[in-house]
């Protein structure tokens, strides 16, 4: 067992007697790896963080018209009073039936239409998104803060911030369209607040049925876009694959946008982000491997006389070299293990600080970086001793007894 | 005695290349050591006695000529050889003691023998024994070595050069950091070991001490005169 080990003891033993440059020497460990455990605990919970917010929308599909360029970009603003986009720019409802068919299994799949338009409330005037949906996908996609789902062609549901900007309540009414073409819709109910997504971005908006929508605009039977909610993330890529390749065979009809693929993005960015202040962390330990091998090569000239003696008794040079190791060794370890412990309590206050929220600290992706903070501060030590080491074992016994 | 000698120096030379041109430190020497013989080696400073002692404890290698321990020519042998060579046939016995400061009077005995046998726990009563032999007691053997006389320190340093049964002992002035009543003492253990039948070679600068062996060279520059 290494402990009883005669080598390892001296290498103990001359930690001890050199306790407080020992101490110095693992202090830079301690720093190092305090800095790299806590960055990589810092980034692997802005990343938890980030996913768990997004994964919640990441897992829409949506299918555009393809228009030339790869795909659209959120809504295409259609004035009002214009006339509506031509058949190859809409989704028709042989396409709309198709996904359909391809998607169903994975989730849901329900058609929009949305146009940009005048709006006129009392004094009021304004622009407001108006989005044309079934209204049997209503309760499974919405969540009301108050009011309730529209059931007729002429109820509206709004969201949270048209109602602010209008003074909008249950039972109020609204003009849309332009001043001789209006048509009246009230409000039966006001969404919660929805954030800015890929799908659909109703805080500002007015969601009818699609009846209402074709009744002000036309154009029954052709859709801007089709969403697909997955109810497993995982199946993105799958039902990706298979609507564009049914529905592109012979031309790009449609383009598919994948909000997962977002995701990923943004994790890869995080990881990369981590990656670049994990480095710049690790230079803490650079620094503290350029105390490491000074200490090593004091510990060596101090010590000559003795590997002389140590070699004219009998001690090989693999002994030697062993015995410097286990020193660098002996100092990354101790170093190492209050830089973990400390690492858990730095850590948590710079999560707390940077990510605002510890809910994913105790996770073992958060805390593997501490084991690897570790990792790094004893490999580097033990790099740090190996030339020290290497010039201990191949003196020349006579010189090294000479010296005093 | 009749039979090979245990060391055996056939033309051995030493030179250390400088920049200022060749030391030659042995030159041709050629010695015979029969096992169990006491040798004095005496001679004037930088006479090439230090370097025959190195030469025959395997610390270095001749730069010419034949070195046999045992009957293994040491210009054959590799670095761990040469350092297996040390930890089991010879026992060295400095002048300034050479103890390991890190480590007890006890653990010094003890570390060549677990060098040796890696075998730790069987160390205990061998290595006490060995301590008794030369006169260290067992509290003495738990102190460090600045912590203990110079005459104790060199008993305990010739408990190590014992522990592992080495045929051969070398001596590099074993009584010159003594006063002259622990020099005595020092000597009357060599002379004991010897009488045991221990090959014992010492380097020494005085006459009082070399009488004790049976046979004494002088050198003189590289050569045995």
């Amino acid at each position: 067992m290494i402990v009883k080990d005669i080598i390892f003891q001296l290498s103990v033993r001359s930690v001890r007697l050199h306790f407080l440059r020992s101490v110095l020497a693992a202090l830079g460990i301690v720093i190092g790896v305090v800095a790299i455990a806590s960055m990589g605990m810092m980034g692997a919970n802005m990343t938890l963080s980030v996913t768990e917010e997004l994964s919640s929308m990441a897992n829409i599909l949506v299918v555009r018209p393809d228009i030339g360029f790869g795909g659209g970009g959120g809504d295409r603003p259609v004035m009002a009073g214009m006339s509506s986009s031509s058949t190859e720019e809409m989704i028709t409802e042989d396409q709309f039936r198709d996904i359909e068919q391809i998607a169903g299994k994975y989730g849901l799949v329900y058609a929009v239409n949305s146009r940009s338009d005048r709006i006129e409330m009392g004094d009021s005037k304004g622009r407001s998104t108006i989005y044309g949906l079934d209204p049997a996908v209503f309760p499974e996609i919405f969540t009301l803060a108050d009011g309730a789902f529209p059931k007729s062609t002429s109820s509206v549901m709004i969201g949270p911030d048209l109602a602010d900007r209008f003074g909008l309540t249950l039972g109020s009414k609204l003009d849309i369209g332009e001043e001789n073409e209006t048509t009246t819709v009230r409000v039966v109910g006001i969404l919660e607040e929805r954030g800015m997504s890929m799908d659909l971005n109703t805080d500002s908006a007015i969601i009818g049925s699609e009846k209402l929508f074709f009744g002000i605009y036309g154009g029954e039977g052709e859709y801007d876009q089709v969403n697909v909610v997955l109810d497993d993330i995982n199946d993105a890529a799958a039902v990706n694959t298979e609507i564009t390749a049914q529905l592109n065979k012979k031309e790009d009809q449609v383009s598919v946008q994948d909000s997962s693929r977002m995701l990923e993005n943004i994790t890869a960015t995080l990881g990369t982000m981590t990656s670049f202040v994990m480095a710049i962390a690790g230079i803490s330990l650079l620094v503290a491997a350029v105390s490491i091998f000074n200490v090593m090569m004091m510990s060596v000239t101090e010590r000559i006389r003795e590997i002389g003696i140590l070699r004219s008794i009998g001690t090989q040079k693999t002994e030697i070299r062993k015995m410097f190791i286990y020193e660098a060794g002996i100092l990354g370890v101790i170093g190492a293990v209050i830089g973990a412990v400390l690492s858990l309590a730095i850590g948590y206050v710079v999560v707390l600080a940077m990510v605002g929220s510890t809910d994913y600290f105790f996770t073992p992706e958060s805390l593997l970086y501490v084991p690897f903070g570790m990792a790094v501060g004893i490999v580097i030590c033990i790099v740090s001793g190996v030339y020290p080491a290497w010039s201990a074992s191949n003196l020349d016994p006579i010189e090294a007894l000479r010296s005093e | 005695m009749g039979s090979d000698p245990i060391i055996g120096l056939d033309e051995v030379s030493k030179i250390y290349p400088l920049p200022s041109g060749d030391v030659i430190a042995l030159d041709k020497v050629n010695l015979a050591i029969d096992e169990g013989e006491f040798l004095a080696v005496m001679g004037p400073s930088g006479s090439g006695k230090s370097t025959l002692l190195n030469q025959i404890g395997s610390l270095d290698v001749p730069s010419s000529g034949n070195l046999s321990l045992g009957g293994r020519n040491i210009r054959d042998m590799s670095d761990r050889e040469l350092t297996s060579l040390r930890l089991t046939m010879i026992g060295f016995v400095f002048q300034k003691f050479n103890l390991v400061p890190l480590l007890t009077a006890y653990e010094n005995v003890e570390y060549p023998f677990i060098l040796k046998n890696r075998k730790g726990d069987e160390a205990g009563g061998h290595v006490s024994r060995v301590l008794q032999m030369v006169g260290i007691d067992p509290v003495l053997a738990t102190h460090r070595p600045p912590e203990l006389s110079g005459g104790q320190q060199q008993r305990v340093a010739i408990a190590r050069a014992l522990v592992n049964d080495p045929k051969i002992i070398l001596c590099d002035e074993p009584t010159g950091n003594l006063d002259s009543e622990n020099g005595r003492q020092i000597m009357g253990i060599l002379t004991r070991l010897n009488g045991e039948g221990r090959t014992i070679i010492m380097v020494t600068h005085d006459p009082v001490v070399a009488s004790h062996a049976r046979r004494t060279i002088v050198m003189k520059d590289g050569r045995i005169s």
